[in-house]
């Protein structure tokens, strides 16, 4: 993470973006992972966030107000009160129930911004040209976004509120009769996730420089950071972040490479992790006892 | 609602019914705890004491009646708020947290419980440890909650309910499944717990457990309060032998004892 903070001194613009991008995956995969990795509510929807958090850049700059962190402060609000609200009715949901219902949510939201004229409709909004003198700017910004989202994950994970997220993810019932309200600490964790995601999307539509409903909400935004957090290991403080650039690096390089089938290598990926690795790189790198004790472990997974 | 009640009880039942479909798995149960006692809840295989545990522990809202605790009505307060008034209860299928350490399983119900709000995470752990040390986990502390015995999951089950500061704990069959040193082991924590003023309701299966803990039984079947009083009372009711052994073996009994 340290390392990263020379890259702009490569003054390679390519390089600079596509770490960025990783960068930006990476806060993504810390949002979700709050909720899919620690209360085990797996999110299809959470690309709300990330479209949320673009679209609180792009008004802002239609009113004139071009200032990262008046952009991510917003996004912060936003989303926490969007979380919020939408939270509390679809997280008294269990189990699969609310994974069906974020699809929903994030299909909805992006066929109401399609039709928001205020909102550039499907033909999205310019925000100010994006300064390329100060392009360093929106790295570090996107930077800073990503380690503060792996921080945050690191304290709330040994907090008292990172138990309760982890009590409803192993048990819900037993969580309860512990005095822990399943609801009111699914919402914390959709809240917090939101919020992540969102500041990654505040930064990116600024340093993007434009924002259509087809960009802030793709389906990548939904499916990548799921498939990081997998990957990386779920319910982890470094696993969303390794995750993401092992597999935004390799996509890069595929996308070079095999333009026309890289998108079958995610597919691959997520059956190679269900299957081998289904609490991620991270297990691995804290197992005791070798590959007896891994097949021993993935047997006690099939139930 | 404030239900005015006698200082020294601790728990009322009142004709509490409990429907599942067309089926009444509790019906017009009544009884009152007093503080500081030991009541044993016995009853054959599906008799209903499962489900009473879950109508006290709030985990289930009564179909009818009403359960009492502290002058407050149990029936109005949400699940995970019974626990903060000072109701505990462990599960007949133990739930640990099964990716969690021991000594984390514990400390969720240290943070969480009545006294929970009070304490930091730090504190939280500190309050584990004693109890670990207290309960005989304290070997296995830092193990995986899925690693442990059977023995050691019902002692843990036992902690997590204490870790919550507890002034009614409701067992339910903590000693199923355990063999004789394991019972009497259990039995002398269970007294000991008892002594430092928790009120317990203990649901067993094992006659001899329960007849050797508690002066006070109360007998179910068919979701029916159908005998209470001391052990010896209960025993030799011709109503609580028909329910276990059967009519025709009670009928027998009654006929050897007439001559």
């Amino acid at each position: 993470m340290v390392a990263l903070l020379f890259v702009p001194s490569l003054h390679n613009d390519y390089i600079t973006v596509t770490i960025r991008n990783i960068l930006m995956f990476a806060a993504m995969s810390y949002g979700w992972n709050m909720i899919g990795g620690y209360t085990g509510y797996v999110s299809f929807g959470n690309a709300v966030f990330f479209g949320l958090g673009c679209y609180c850049s792009a008004v802002l700059s239609k009113y004139g107000i071009d200032n990262l962190v008046a952009d991510v402060a917003l996004a912060v609000v936003v989303n926490a009160i969007f979380a919020v609200l939408v939270g509390l009715p679809v997280l008294r949901l269990r189990g699969h129930y609310f994974g069906i219902a974020t699809l929903g949510i994030l299909l909805a939201a992006s066929d109401l911004v399609n039709n928001l004229d205020f909102l550039g409709g499907s033909g999205g909004l310019a925000l100010k040209q994006v300064d390329q003198a100060h392009f360093w700017l929106y790295y570090y910004a996107m930077w800073l976004v990503t380690l503060v989202c792996m921080l945050g994950t690191f304290f709330i994970a040994r907090s008292k509120l990172g138990y309760a997220f982890v009590a409803i993810r192993e048990n819900e019932d037993a969580a309860e009769v512990l005095g822990i309200s399943p609801t009111r600490y699914k919402v914390i964790a959709w809240a917090i996730g939101g919020v992540m995601g969102g500041m990654a999307g505040a930064v990116f539509a600024s340093a993007n420089g434009f924002v259509d409903p087809s960009i802030a909400f793709a389906i990548d935004n939904n499916l990548f950071p799921i498939v990081m957090t997998l990957l990386g290991g779920m319910g982890t403080a470094s696993g969303p972040f390794i995750g993401a650039v092992l597999l935004a690096g390799v996509n890069e390089i595929l996308q070079q490479k095999f333009i026309k089938i890289h998108t079958l290598f995610f597919g691959a990926v997520i059956v190679v992790i269900v299957v081998f690795l289904p609490r991620g790189l991270m297990y691995l790198v804290g197992l005791r006892g070798g590959v007896r004790r891994w097949f021993a472990d993935l047997r006690v997974f099939k139930v | 609602m404030k239900v005015s009640a006698p200082r020294d009880l601790c728990l009322r039942v009142e004709n509490v019914g409990m429907r599942f479909g067309g089926l009444w798995a509790l019906s017009e149960v009544s009884f009152v705890v007093e503080r500081g006692t030991i009541l044993g809840l016995i009853g054959p295989n599906g008799s209903g004491k499962t489900t009473l545990m879950n109508v006290v522990s709030g985990v289930y809202k009564p179909t009818a009646g009403q359960v009492i605790y502290d002058g407050r009505r149990i029936s109005d307060v949400a699940t995970h708020d019974v626990c903060h008034l000072g109701i505990a209860r462990t599960f007949q299928v133990v739930k640990p947290f099964a990716s969690l350490t021991v000594r984390e399983n514990v400390a969720v119900g240290a943070m969480y419980g009545r006294l929970g709000a009070k304490r930091s995470a730090k504190d939280a752990f500190a309050r584990t440890d004693e109890l670990l040390d207290f309960i005989g986990l304290a070997r296995v502390a830092d193990r995986p909650a899925s690693d442990l015995t059977i023995p050691d999951r019902k002692r843990l089950e036992v902690a997590k309910a204490l870790a919550l500061d507890p002034e009614l704990l409701l067992l339910d069959e903590v000693m199923a499944g355990l063999n004789h040193s394991e019972v009497d082991e259990a039995l002398h924590l269970l007294r000991t717990v008892n002594e430092r003023g928790v009120t317990l309701i203990v649901v067993e299966h094992l006659m001899k457990a329960i007849m050797s803990i508690s002066k006070h039984v109360i007998v179910l079947a068919e979701g029916k309060k159908i005998a209470e009083g001391s052990p010896l009372e209960v025993t030799s009711s011709p109503a609580v032998i028909e329910a276990y052994l059967g009519s025709r073996f009670a009928k027998r009994q009654q006929e050897e004892r007439e001559r």
